[in-house]
């Protein structure tokens, strides 16, 4: 799908609005998976978002501002004996862009207010 | 790696093969592009996965996990490609590993010139001749799967000729060329070959399987065919060994394969210059159809020891390619947000960059130039040769 400058996508809006709530639950950073369930969780969709629809998404997000991105010291995934996890957390600017998008005008944040208005 | 809390066990071969394709898809769409972008794709989707696996056993979920894998992967395919699109830009470029890519294809010819190498020959003694067209004749099929075979395998030897020259022409251009050349004209000759041994196999067949009732006209007729075919594939031999040894000279130099590899190349060239001899020796000697002196044992241990070289290089090619990157390559953290835009080339680029330069640069234009006038030559005397047993 091409989208016009400045315009979010249902799925960026997904990811805005669940990286939101996973902070209002006092979990600042998620990774790819964390953020793909937590959409499902949210009944945006039945399924795990896809991995090229969710990656390139987030990669979108963060071009944009709107998100910020970490990897994971080496140390702690050693520990765990599991690969390195790439930590995102929506920035001032993503927050800023998900609250526009929930006004009463926006056509594509319907899900992200039904979620804004049941948190 | 994957230490997981323990949890019902899905099929293992399930979980293997969704995480595998997953893997293997990220491996694909990312081939090509600089380390640190691929690398960090390919981190994020191996993390994913391995979350998803574990989030899987701690809840206990009965659900085939790697078919969620696989659907995943696959569903979010059109978006990889798009994701590589907006990477690349509008100039996308398909980059396969080249590496791997000619070991692919060495092993690809190897066994196609074993397979056509060990069915393709006709007995021209005059004194068996006939014979020999009633075999062809009662064999249509077997027969008709050797000239198939060799159309095939002619082409695919064009087709080498075009990939080599593309993968290795900025890496050593003139060596490069001389290599596609003859490649390329032994795929033609390999062809040529195969349009006479249709035309005599038709022949053949109207000769019919009774060597006594056949008609006397067309043997004559047939044993020309015969001969110009045999001319036609032995000159492709000698078209295709040159060239493979240049292809040896290439990657050896370039550290593509280990450099003991070296000798193999320099035995199967001594071979080759051995077998060249005896047939010059045997057509100056104009020695009897059924003394070929030192020409056959040579001929076979040269293809042998090519066989030898084609397996060993193609093997190293495929299986230790360098390839674009490696996974074992540390991630850089400095690599872009989100791995997007296009970052500038690394010091890794510019290392392989200098070395291909420096290569192509030591191409000795002298010894090019004999070894590709003796290719030439070869082939000509060959053809031209063969024709007059």
């Amino acid at each position: 799908m091409r989208r016009k400058v400045g315009v979010l996508l249902p799925i960026e809006l997904s990811i805005l609005g669940s990286g939101l709530d996973l902070l209002r639950q006092g979990v600042p950073e998620f990774h790819g998976y964390a953020i793909a369930r937590a959409i499902r969780e949210g009944g945006a969709g039945r399924r795990l978002t896809a991995h090229g629809t969710l990656y390139r998404a987030l990669d979108r997000l963060e071009r944009d501002g709107l998100l910020e991105s970490r990897w994971e010291d080496p140390g702690e995934s050693a520990i765990e004996h599991r690969p390195r996890r790439r930590f995102y957390h929506v920035t001032a600017l993503g927050e800023a862009a998900a609250g526009a998008a929930v006004s009463p005008e926006s056509q594509l944040a319907a899900p992200l207010r039904r979620r804004m208005a049941g948190s | 790696m994957t230490t997981l809390a323990p949890g019902p066990a899905p099929a293992r071969s399930s979980v293997a093969a969704g995480g595998g394709f997953a893997r293997w898809w990220v491996r694909v769409y990312t081939a090509g592009l600089l380390p640190p972008v691929r690398l960090a794709r390919i981190a994020e989707i191996d993390s994913d996965i391995w979350e998803h696996r574990r989030d899987h056993y701690l809840e206990s979920d009965r659900a085939p996990i790697g078919l969620a894998i696989l659907s995943r992967a696959v569903r979010g395919m059109p978006a990889d490609i798009l994701w590589r699109f907006h990477v690349e830009g509008p100039k996308m470029r398909i980059s396969i590993p080249f590496d791997r890519l000619a070991g692919a294809l060495l092993i690809s010819l190897m066994v196609f010139m074993m397979v056509g190498g060990s069915t393709n020959y006709i007995d021209t003694d005059p004194t068996v001749f006939r014979s020999e067209l009633a075999r062809l004749a009662s064999e249509q099929g077997e027969s008709t799967f050797e000239t198939v075979w060799a159309f095939i395998s002619g082409f695919a030897l064009i087709v080498a000729a075009g990939v080599f020259y593309a993968g290795l022409h900025r890496r050593a251009q003139m060596l490069a060329a001389l290599a596609a050349f003859g490649l390329f004209a032994g795929g033609l000759l390999i062809v040529l070959d195969a349009s006479l041994s249709a035309v005599l196999l038709q022949v053949a067949d109207d000769f019919g399987t009774n060597t006594a009732t056949g008609p006397d006209d067309l043997v004559a007729p047939a044993r020309v065919l015969a001969l110009s075919a045999n001319a036609f594939s032995l000159a492709a031999f000698v078209a295709v060994i040159p060239s493979v040894l240049l292809l040896a000279v290439i990657v050896i130099r370039e550290g593509l394969v280990p450099r003991w590899t070296r000798w193999l190349a320099a035995t199967t060239a001594g071979l080759f210059v051995l077998t060249l001899a005896a047939g010059i020796t045997d057509a100056f000697n104009r020695l009897g159809p059924d003394d070929d002196g030192l020409l056959w044992p040579t001929g076979a241990a040269t293809f042998v020891a090519m066989f030898l070289l084609l397996i060993i290089t193609g093997l190293s090619l495929l299986f230790s390619g360098r390839g674009t990157g490696s996974p074992s390559q540390p991630i850089d953290p400095a690599a872009g947000p989100g791995g997007g835009g296009r970052p500038s080339e690394g010091p890794a680029a510019n290392q392989l960059s200098a070395s291909l330069a420096a290569a192509a640069a030591s191409s000795h234009p002298v010894a090019v130039a004999v070894v590709g006038s003796l290719v030439v030559l070869a082939i000509a005397g060959v053809a031209l040769g063969g024709t007059s047993f």
